[in-house]
């Protein structure tokens, strides 16, 4: 066996053009976070509201988005869909449509586990006050949730941002593509990958540090309780 | 929450790790450790040292019609398949193959299999990390489009187009050399057949690839033609060795000198570029 010279001088070779792919990455990551928290509390709320069409309708969108692989998805959408409605997506639509649609799934099932862990009571007695179904909703429940909810929220982003890599299969130059493309050109896959780790790792640990401050925030008034 | 000491020492530990992993080189599979002693005089070497005795281990991508591929049984097939096989009776040795990404394919060149034979261009970029055979096959970059396309004449049309090329080959390194092209324009696919599809779909005004290539999905494919059958670059196919393995070139040099005298060469190229049609 031929031990292969790791060339660390490429590792900063590569890095301002690991970096332009970074911006894509986390512009992708950003905007399916933000889909994902939107129709993941629409979703979550109709799955514990159980109203029935809507109920099986949302039912339906979680088991088959979370069901399937999202390379698989994300392969139909840009490359098999065009061929039955004759209409292309651009590469980062299709990426963040799939995006949007994994994160949103995941993301309700965390909301509706964080609403339904709330005691029943809380939601009686905002009733028995007279506050309507979605106003208990609002002001009562959804913010003690919304507590019980931050830490699986803030895994749900971390493998959001480094399941953004799925996009280079679609021709998007975000930072794994632009990792696999200087790879090729020269033949150096270690100093290029460590560098797209370490660039994952510095976008992540400051994630997870600002979802532990958030949660410790909002813990502060529990200490009267 | 970690404090600063903290999140340093973990950095060193993970240092440490790359650091002892970066020893041992071969990023994609695993090697037996008993192999070591067997390559380290390769070079100064007497006889050829291959990875498994009395097996020649090949890589190549199979998704490069019709130089490696899957026929409908999903059996590996192809020119280069044939071609290293006849290579591998010649010189006495059982050819084992890998199917491997073409991106990171060189990465195993010696420590995962001896020879890189997937429709490889004999670049001087390349030349600076491994070594090559004498070339096996003229393979020019021509322009492929969709049929009854007419924005695109020459290769003097390609600014500004959006144009679709396999990761890692000299169709995107061609691309990136040409001054005019702006980054964003190459549309960079995992293979040559998701650039066809994406091509078809339009996604992509002109997907640049080797003539073989063009010509193969040409045939098969009746949405899309040949800008012109003329490479607008020169290249030739070699085979992929590790660098310095002086041993192995000589004998594959030997081997297809004999291949292309015997008649053998040119049954293959009757038998993959005129008879094969591709699949329906």
């Amino acid at each position: 066996m031929v031990l292969q010279v790791i060339k660390w001088s490429y590792a900063i070779k590569v890095l301002p053009n690991l970096l332009r792919g970074t911006v894509i990455t986390i512009k992708l990551a950003l905007l399916g976070v933000i889909a994902g928290i939107i129709i993941g509390t629409i979703v979550g709320l109709i799955r514990v509201n159980r109203t029935k069409i809507l109920y099986q309708l949302a039912t339906v969108y979680v088991e088959v988005i979370r069901g399937t692989p999202m390379l698989v998805q994300l392969v139909l959408f840009f490359y098999g869909l065009p061929q039955i409605i004759g209409y292309r997506m651009e590469p980062f639509t299709a990426a963040f449509i799939t995006f949007g649609l994994n994160s949103g799934a995941y993301t309700s099932e965390i909301v509706r586990g964080g609403i339904q862990s709330i005691d029943r009571g809380q939601m009686e007695a905002a009733r028995s006050l007279g506050m309507s179904y979605f106003q208990a909703m609002w002001y009562i429940v959804l913010p003690q949730a919304f507590r019980r909810i931050l830490p699986p929220l803030g895994n749900e982003f971390i493998i959001l941002l480094k399941d953004t890599a799925l996009a280079s299969t679609v021709t998007l130059q975000e930072m794994m593509r632009v990792g696999q493309i200087q790879m090729a050109r020269t033949g150096q896959p270690f100093p290029v990958y460590v560098m797209a780790a370490l660039i994952y790792l510095v976008m992540t640990l400051p994630l997870s540090q600002g979802v532990r401050w958030l949660e410790r925030r909002m813990g502060a008034g529990d200490q009267g309780l | 929450m970690l404090k600063t000491k903290n999140c340093l020492a973990l950095g060193l530990v993970l240092l440490l790790v790359l650091g002892i992993l970066a020893g041992c080189g071969g990023p994609s599979e695993p090697v037996d450790l008993d192999e070591e002693e067997n390559g380290v005089e390769e070079n100064g070497g007497e006889e050829l040292v291959l990875l498994e005795e009395g097996v020649l281990k090949a890589a190549f991508n199979a998704d490069f019609p019709p130089f490696e591929m899957r026929d409908e049984n999903d059996v590996l097939c192809g020119f280069d398949y044939d071609l290293m096989n006849e290579l591998g009776k010649i010189m006495g040795y059982e050819v084992h193959f890998d199917d491997v990404p073409f991106d990171g394919i060189f990465a195993g060149l010696g420590t995962a299999y001896d020879v890189v034979i997937s429709g490889v261009t004999i670049n001087d970029e390349r030349l600076l990390t491994m070594d090559f055979s004498d070339p096996y096959f003229d393979a020019g970059q021509v322009i492929v489009v969709r049929k009854g396309y007419d924005g695109i004449a020459g290769e003097e049309d390609l600014p500004g187009k959006k144009l679709g090329v396999q990761i890692g080959t000299t169709g995107q390194d061609v691309l990136t050399d040409m001054e005019e092209i702006a980054d964003d324009d190459i549309l960079v696919y995992d293979n040559y057949p998701l650039a066809f599809i994406d091509l078809v779909n339009g996604g992509s005004d002109a997907v640049v690839c080797d003539v073989p290539v063009a010509k193969t999905e040409a045939k098969r494919n009746d949405k899309v033609e040949l800008v012109s059958e003329e490479p607008f670059t020169v290249e030739f196919y070699g085979i992929a060795v590790a660098k310095g393995n002086s041993k192995m070139v000589e004998e594959l040099n030997a081997a297809l000198a004999q291949v292309k005298e015997s008649g053998v060469y040119d049954e293959l190229l009757v038998k993959w570029f005129v008879e094969y049609e591709g699949e329906e």
